[in-house]
């Protein structure tokens, strides 16, 4: 992705987690961000290109978080622990509302976003707890595609403010809880001993 | 219940669980239960009024189920998997158009229906972590509003129709999975080993 576009998601990012943002068109970016209109325009072509670029670049992110570790060798719960830190550090300060109008703003676009950032979850989760099995940390009765399957959706919810009130849970807390839970739900005696020691040190 | 009306709920879950909602008609009802559409028409005053009664008793159903578990002084993962065994036998033949149909054709009913269903919910599951912990066999630390909150939205998500068929498992096998992923989830060593135990001898 172009860095000076890179630049800008980043602001527009910025912007909306301090004091939300209702409208992501053109005009509203430049006035709020100080970017000439011009200059948003050689960038992109429309509003829609530019919620498209943003959402894209949130799962460019995303994927970074496993690119820039070397997870040859690591433990499958080392590897969750790193993981899940860093992703609970860069989207912590997302509010639901930005989600929500995200949402119901550009369904499509949103939609899209959503499948393609589960395809690339669902694929990692079933590498982690595979190899979770084989290095005896997880169950071997566990259900690798269910499983996945299953944190996914729980991932999801978390996004959910009617079941959990952003003024109730901080992001930070729903997910450390339904991660924690989550280990330990597919966990063998040693996984669970390896956790339990590990955890601290990652602030859970 | 008075039986004539008993006998038209059963005979419409029948049909729903076995065709969906939308494309049972009451003409549909009538011929199944060999009934006219006047003494039909005694006891529910159109289709939305006996969804309405359906679900209601759906819902009586599995609470009377619950509250009779509840008297036999089980210790706390008793109690769960005594309820997982009965509900679970209960959603063995659930279809999920059944349930795609409501959220599609009759929100406001399932809306209702759902917010009835988890508020009760929620307080067994709060009653239930506070009786293990006690018990001592859930974690201690357990924070028991956001546990329950997070098991109503695991709820909400299996009877999902588009994750069921996503996974390709039916209700049940989802279920048990989930189940079984919230009791180790929450419990301590002594409620692992026990409960672990009880499933060898329970053939869960």
């Amino acid at each position: 992705m172009d860095q000076a576009l890179v630049e800008i998601l980043e602001k527009i990012r910025q912007f909306s987690v301090e004091n939300g943002m209702r409208h992501y068109s053109i005009p509203e970016i430049s006035k709020r961000l100080q970017i000439p209109e011009e200059s948003l325009f050689q960038l992109v072509s429309s509003e829609e290109e530019l919620v498209e670029k943003a959402l894209e670049y949130e799962r460019d992110c995303f994927r970074e978080i496993f690119e820039r570790h070397n997870f040859d060798g690591v433990n499958s719960i080392d590897i969750m622990l790193i993981v899940s830190r860093d992703i609970s550090r860069r989207f912590y300060d997302i509010s639901p509302s930005v989600t929500m109008h995200l949402k119901n703003n550009y369904p499509g676009i949103y939609q899209s976003h959503v499948e393609e950032r589960i395809r690339f979850i669902f694929e990692m989760m079933q590498l982690n707890i595979q190899k979770g099995i084989r290095q005896k940390m997880y169950r071997s009765d566990v259900s690798t595609e269910l499983v996945s399957r299953l944190y996914i959706s729980r991932l999801i919810d978390l996004h959910d403010p009617a079941i959990f009130p952003p003024e109730k849970f901080s992001f930070e807390t729903l997910f450390n809880t339904m991660f924690d839970h989550f280990i330990r739900g597919i966990a063998t005696p040693a996984g669970l001993k390896y956790y339990e020691e590990k955890k601290s040190e990652f602030g859970l | 219940m008075e039986v004539k009306l008993k006998k038209i709920i059963d005979g419409a879950v029948r049909l729903f669980k076995k065709y969906g909602i939308r494309s049972v008609s009451m003409d549909d009802i009538c011929q199944e239960l060999g009934m006219s559409k006047k003494t039909l028409y005694q006891f529910v005053r159109n289709k939305p009024d006996l969804i309405d009664k359906v679900l209601e008793n759906q819902t009586s159903l599995i609470f009377a189920i619950i509250d009779e578990i509840l008297t036999s002084k089980l210790n706390a993962i008793d109690v769960l998997l005594e309820a997982s065994k009965q509900i679970g036998s209960q959603l063995k033949d659930a279809n999920p158009v059944t349930e795609f149909d409501l959220n599609k054709y009759y929100p406001e009913l399932y809306r209702i229906y759902l917010e009835k269903r988890n508020r009760r919910i929620f307080n067994y599951l709060k009653e239930n972590i506070g009786q293990g912990i006690r018990e001592g066999l859930y974690r201690a630390d357990l924070d028991v509003d956001l546990t329950a909150s997070l098991y109503i939205k695991k709820m909400e998500g299996i009877s999902d129709p588009d994750f069921c068929q996503m996974t390709g498992h039916s209700y049940a096998k989802i279920f048990q999975v989930m189940f079984d992923n919230h009791i180790r989830g929450i419990s301590n060593d002594n409620g692992i080993y026990y409960y672990e135990k009880q499933l060898q001898n329970s053939n869960f």
